[in-house]
């Protein structure tokens, strides 16, 4: 018997043992005759109808139905009683008295939390699945009670605080998203009124500074800016698909150019704009000192400004602690790091380095049931965000937690060489990983080129790219150089991709090929973390 | 003997199929409560009692198969504890070892194990029982064993 063969034998074994050991553990009689009607509560209250059976032969028992009412169980005292106090003491707790806003946020909060407590109590009157959905619908409940009371009357209370001046709702819905900020404003760790520079008109505030195990993050407003500009390129006929992105006509970019004088990536999404400028933020990866000097450029219009600031970790540290972990997972040429846990009291911030080779192009997940999570005392958490640093580097922030953790990571995607080639004709089939993969239509327009192909769902890939079209002579051109559009999707058994780029200056294609596929690898990604 | 007596003596069993085939206990007894009333109701198209196993069986991989379509199509995030692995133990160290292990596969690959391995069902079966190709079952029976290999090998590893 090879070693093959005596793992299944040993695994099928195993299950057939392990499965003839069970025993039962809960009343299911008792559960069908009361959903039956039947109020009997021995084993013998309910004859086959009075019949005698003939030896190796079941009759049938006619089933006593009685609908809703043998459905529903008795209410247990208390099964909504708990719900509602908690939520009358969520408004009056966080609804101030001279915020006229908690006073409209009364009637609509109660309305859903009676909706939410009518389903609770539907649960428990079902008779089933209390255990599990009483609870969870009286915490929606709560969190939704209080994510509308703060919400509405965040603005009142963010006020008081000392520190960073608030310059209206975006700021304060940004930091109010993320609760390492949120936590750090209530604390008064977001270093404020950190800088202003005003060159020809144009004025870089910052608003404040937070560096801590997660992040390094600048908030910023920029005061007059110009006017958006529009865009003068020439309109792409509505026949085409092949359309170049939009490109952002936003007039402020804002990067961290440098950390103590080295050249640092950094990421920021849009600005946007208020009626007090525009307000953003910019962010890098977590200082390796306990202080550093940034270094921002902000391109406003034809302005370029260059500004110094200090950052600092000396006062998040004080109040986090940061353990290593080192622990390596390796699969099917991935292989995962953890490198270290911190332990704060917003956030649990996992530090990961992955090492695969990179796919380049869209991936596309099942979110419902593809995400970082961390488990703890029988409970998921969900990462509540997370950033790529340097040398695939990773940060994953979660909520706060106590206790033994576990980090289970959705599974990792690598791309995997592969030779897929499309003739330029519509319908052309070519195999990816077994599964056949059609190019169902191409395009030309202007300098554009652009592919749609689908295929069957298959857990073998996920996704193509690194795209390059052939020409007669067979030569291979790589697309994607100035501009690349593209898009990933399933629906209902059927991937749909999507890609678009400049087509190389003189080249005439004559095919496309794919020279990767998007392959996930599931790992087991399972790592279990020091305790918190 | 009657439907009771019957399911009385399958339930150790099939509780134990429905943890296995969901994976955590809350998603089992949901399982297995909806299988019983099916089982009840149904019960007058059984002609052998000794069929009886194999019949609440396939009842009961129906009501496994609804949940874990209903698990990946909604999976509320607050209810998350209730999707965790449960843990069971088995008559012996190794079958309790090999229950973890295939504890910790994804909605995936776990049922197709199970069906495979633990019921002895042919990958025809088991595609027919998931509603998935054949051809998915190899590759999920292929990938599942990889996973359950390594496991081994790491705590293998690990007690060295």
């Amino acid at each position: 018997m090879t070693g093959h063969d005596d793992f299944e034998h040993r695994l099928g074994q195993g299950l057939k043992r392990w499965v003839q050991a069970g025993e039962p553990t809960i009343d299911l009689e008792a559960f069908v005759r009361e959903r039956t009607g039947q109020r009997g509560t021995g084993p013998d209250a309910l004859p086959w109808n009075g019949e005698p059976l003939e030896a190796g032969v079941v009759k049938a028992l006619a089933p006593i139905e009685s609908g809703a009412a043998g459905a529903t169980g008795p209410l247990e005292p208390g099964a909504i009683g708990p719900l509602a106090p908690m939520q009358q003491g969520a408004l009056e707790g966080l609804g101030s008295p001279e915020s006229g806003a908690s006073g409209e946020l009364a009637p609509q909060a109660s309305g859903l939390a009676q909706t939410i407590a009518h389903q609770a109590s539907d649960e428990r009157l079902s008779g089933r699945r209390s255990r599990r959905w009483k609870p969870w619908l009286v915490g929606v409940a709560a969190a939704a009670v209080i994510a509308l009371a703060l919400g509405t009357t965040f603005p009142s209370w963010a006020g008081a605080a000392a520190g960073l001046p608030l310059v209206g709702p975006v700021i304060t819905r940004i930091i109010m998203e993320d609760a390492g900020l949120k936590w750090a404003y209530d604390m008064g760790l977001i270093q404020g009124n950190v800088a202003e520079v005003t060159q020809n008109g144009v004025t870089v505030r910052i608003l404040g500074v937070l560096a801590d195990s997660r992040r390094t993050i600048v908030l910023y407003q920029v005061l007059g800016a110009p006017p958006a500009e529009r865009d003068d390129s020439p309109p792409v006929p509505t026949s085409s698909w092949v359309t170049p992105p939009e490109r952002p006509s936003l007039p402020v970019e804002a990067a961290i150019a440098q950390v103590n004088g080295r050249g640092a990536v950094s990421s920021s999404s849009p600005p946007e704009e208020t009626p007090l400028g525009y307000v953003g933020t910019v962010s890098t990866v977590p200082l390796e000192l306990e202080q550093a000097e940034l270094t921002l450029r902000f391109v406003v219009g034809e302005e370029k400004i260059t500004l110094t600031v200090t950052a600092s970790r000396e006062e998040t540290d004080r109040v986090s602690r940061e353990v290593v972990v080192s622990q390596i997972l390796e699969y099917d040429g991935v292989r995962i790091t953890v490198e270290s846990v911190v332990y704060t009291p917003a956030e649990t911030v996992v530090r990961y380095r992955e090492e695969a080779d990179r796919f380049i192009g869209p991936v596309n997940w099942d979110w419902e049931t593809e995400y970082d999570y961390l488990e703890v005392n029988g409970q998921r958490y969900r990462s509540s965000g997370g950033g790529l640093g340097l040398n695939n580097v990773h940060h994953l922030a979660f909520p706060p937690v106590e206790g033994q953790a576990r980090l289970v990571l959705k599974p990792v995607i690598k791309g995997s060489p592969i030779e897929a080639v499309w003739p330029l004709e519509e319908g052309a089939v070519a195999e990816v990983m077994g599964v056949p993969v059609t190019l169902v239509e191409f395009q030309r327009a202007g300098d554009a080129i652009g592919f749609r192909w689908k295929s069957p769902q298959s857990e073998q890939f996920r996704g193509i790219g690194g795209f390059e079209v052939i020409d007669s002579a067979g030569n291979a051109h790589p697309l994607g150089g100035s501009w690349e559009s593209v898009a990933n999707s399933v629906a209902e058994g059927v991937r749909y991709q999507h890609y678009s780029a400049e087509l190389p200056e003189g080249v005439e294609a004559v095919a496309v090929r794919a020279t990767q596929a998007a392959v996930p690898v599931y790992g087991p990604w399972v790592f279990e973390l020091p305790r918190g | 003997m009657d439907y009771f007596h019957l399911l009385r003596a399958h339930q150790g069993c099939l509780e134990r199929i429905a943890l296995a085939m969901l994976g955590n206990r809350p998603d089992a007894e949901d399982a297995l409560q909806e299988a019983a009333l099916a089982g009840y109701r149904h019960f007058d198209q059984l002609r052998d009692a000794h069929a009886f196993g194999a019949w609440m069986r396939r009842i009961l991989i129906r009501q496994c198969r609804q949940i874990l379509e209903r698990r990946r199509l909604s999976f509320p995030v607050d209810d998350l504890a209730a999707y965790l692995p449960d843990t069971a133990p088995g008559p012996d160290a190794e079958s309790t070892a090999i229950w973890e292990m295939v504890a910790r596969l994804s909605d995936h690959l776990r049922p197709v194990v199970v069906l495979r391995y633990m019921l002895d069902m042919s990958q025809q079966e088991v595609a027919e029982a998931l509603g998935i190709p054949v051809g998915t079952v190899k590759s999920r029976l292929g990938k599942a064993l990889a996973l359950l290999r390594e496991m081994e090998e790491a705590e293998g590893r690990a007690a060295q």
